[in-house]
């Protein structure tokens, strides 16, 4: 358990009276790519939110590399420079270009010197193919440009975990695969990532292990071949069936 | 554009054609004392108009300043969501719709004729020239303030997200993330405030007692009786007015094309 990333333990969360997360113990190592999945409202964003202090929790614990985030004293911007989050909208800061989105963070966040970081953003762009965008305005680029664009900008910070939540959902069908392609790579150059999706396939493909949500609790996890092929509980093959359009019994 | 131009010269032909055409250009378009009350004239010991209306200019640019950064704390406590704010936020919020409310005319009587008739130190006894700077940053801090917390709310809270998102410290987003966002968005409509300001430097002169624009069309009116003094003093708002409030159309028509065509 050395290489242990992120450890979650009971963790609670509400809204209000609502209570979204309701006891999730979850732990991540090194290189692991964690697929969430679950219906819309199961708490997959919320879980998220909570990983890199968007969000405070009510209950239990987070620890990421070490450090409890449930502490007052923890200053989430701090956690944030570690943890990159990519959002189903994009998010692109429309009033500035390409690589002043990817080189915002890293400038004033890390004090990283121009030169330095627009050099990194250009060698980013040109890993995923956007290097003749650099110098556009966010909305002249496709979707699909766009949420790669956003990854990048969480990329060019240096995280060392990432998180994506269902990061194709706004897409135009025919731009999704570009973006999970990157994601695929991402995946295989050793990024350890928590995504929440909807594209159960890809999570077959990508994933090293499968959580599946239902009303803030984890109800199954394990490797795809488990959860997504021969889900042992009722609710998770109620959940697939939904989504697969076929139903295993 | 035909349409347009055809009103026009339709409003202009009734009015050369109509029965007191003559008198009406005599009093109110009468190019001699156009010239006589704009640059003044010793020999009626005038002064000319424009001298007066730099007063009017001064006071608009000392209050202008004052307004954007009074406005500032007043828009951030409306928009404050804290709890801990609530007692100041109801008073913001009394304050705004006062001054949006209350004619500026009233505020300046109550301001010049009651202010002094308190006796108290320091408020009775400000210059004329201070007590119009208040009446002039009590009313428009309040529009303004509402002009920022426009901008402010129509940056959308994803962008708060991204910001928090890459490390951005509270102070860092606002920075670099929603001021620049809220400053584009509230440069026309405070233009247009700006606009109102100016003109309204003339309602101070009805407090103050002093010559400024609207007081030396008087006196000048007194001295012609001819009416084209006050045209005079509409001609000199106009020349700061118009340029102004075109410019702030251009800078709207600017943001909204580099919308729609996606260059922003
Ligand atoms: N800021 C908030 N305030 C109040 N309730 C919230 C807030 N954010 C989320 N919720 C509620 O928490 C529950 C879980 O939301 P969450 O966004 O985590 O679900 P999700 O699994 O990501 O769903 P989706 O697939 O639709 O994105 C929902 O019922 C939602 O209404
Ligand atoms: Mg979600």
């Amino acid at each position: 358990m050395a290489d242990t990333i992120v450890t979650l333990d009971e963790v609670v969360k509400r809204f209000g009276d609502r209570e979204v997360l309701s006891g999730v113990t979850l732990s991540v190592t090194r290189g692991q790519v964690v697929c969430l999945i679950g219906a819309s409202g199961s708490g997959k964003s919320t879980l998220l939110r909570c990983c890199n202090k968007l969000e405070d929790i009510d209950g239990g614990t987070i620890s990421v590399f070490g450090t409890d985030l449930s502490g007052d004293d923890v200053r989430g911007e701090l956690v944030r420079r570690h943890i990159g989050i990519v959002f189903q909208s994009f998010n692109l800061f429309p009033h500035r270009t390409v690589l002043d989105n990817i080189t915002m963070g890293p400038r004033r966040a890390l004090k990283m010197v121009k030169a330095t970081a627009e050099a990194t953003a250009l060698d980013l762009l040109t890993q995923f193919g956007l290097a003749e965008k650099a110098k556009d305005y966010p909305d002249r680029l496709s979707g699909g440009q766009q949420q790669r664009v956003a990854i990048i900008r969480a990329l060019a910070m240096d995280p060392e975990l990432l998180l994506l939540d269902e990061i194709t959902s706004a897409l135009d069908p025919e731009l999704v695969g570009e973006v999970l392609d990157a994601v695929r790579d991402l995946a295989r150059s050793g990024m350890t990532m928590i995504l929440a999706t909807h594209e159960i396939a890809f999570a077959r493909d990508v994933a090293d292990l499968v959580v599946f949500l239902e009303g803030g609790r984890i109800v199954e996890s394990g490797p795809p071949e488990q959860v997504l092929v021969e889900p042992r509980e009722a609710a998770t093959r109620r959940f697939l069936s939904r989504y697969l359009g076929d139903a295993p019994t | 554009m035909t349409s347009v131009t055809l009103l026009v010269l339709g409003a202009v032909a009734i009015f050369i054609l109509s029965p007191g055409a003559k008198t009406f250009g005599h009093y109110f378009l009468n190019p001699t004392i156009f010239a006589d009350t704009f640059f003044g004239n010793s020999a009626k010991n005038l002064d000319p108009m424009w001298q007066a209306f730099i007063k009017n200019i001064e006071m608009c640019l000392a209050a202008e300043p004052l307004v954007l950064i009074w406005a500032l704390p007043v828009a951030l406590l409306r928009n404050s969501p804290s709890p801990l704010l609530a007692g100041p936020r109801l008073v913001a919020t009394a304050y705004v719709d006062l001054a949006r409310g209350v004619p500026l005319v009233l505020v300046v009587y109550a301001v010049y004729f009651g202010l002094p008739s308190l006796n108290l130190p320091f408020i009775s006894d400000r210059t004329w020239f201070q007590y119009g700077l208040f009446c002039l940053v009590f009313c428009y801090g309040a529009y303004v303030s509402e002009v920022y917390r426009a901008g402010v709310q129509s940056v959308p809270y994803s962008q708060t997200l991204a910001g928090q998102a890459i490390g951005l410290t509270p102070f860092q987003l606002n920075r670099y993330v929603t001021i620049p966002q809220a400053l584009r968005i509230v440069v026309a409509p405070l233009i247009n405030d700006f606009v109102s300001l100016q003109k309204d430097t003339a309602i101070i002169g009805i407090g103050a007692g002093i010559i400024e624009v609207l007081k030396a069309a008087q006196i000048s009116q007194g001295v012609f009786f001819n009416d084209t003094c006050y045209v005079a003093a509409g001609v000199l708002f106009l020349i700061i007015c118009v340029p102004l409030t075109r410019l702030a159309d251009a800078l709207q028509a600017r943001d909204q094309r580099a919308r729609l065509a996606g260059a922003r």
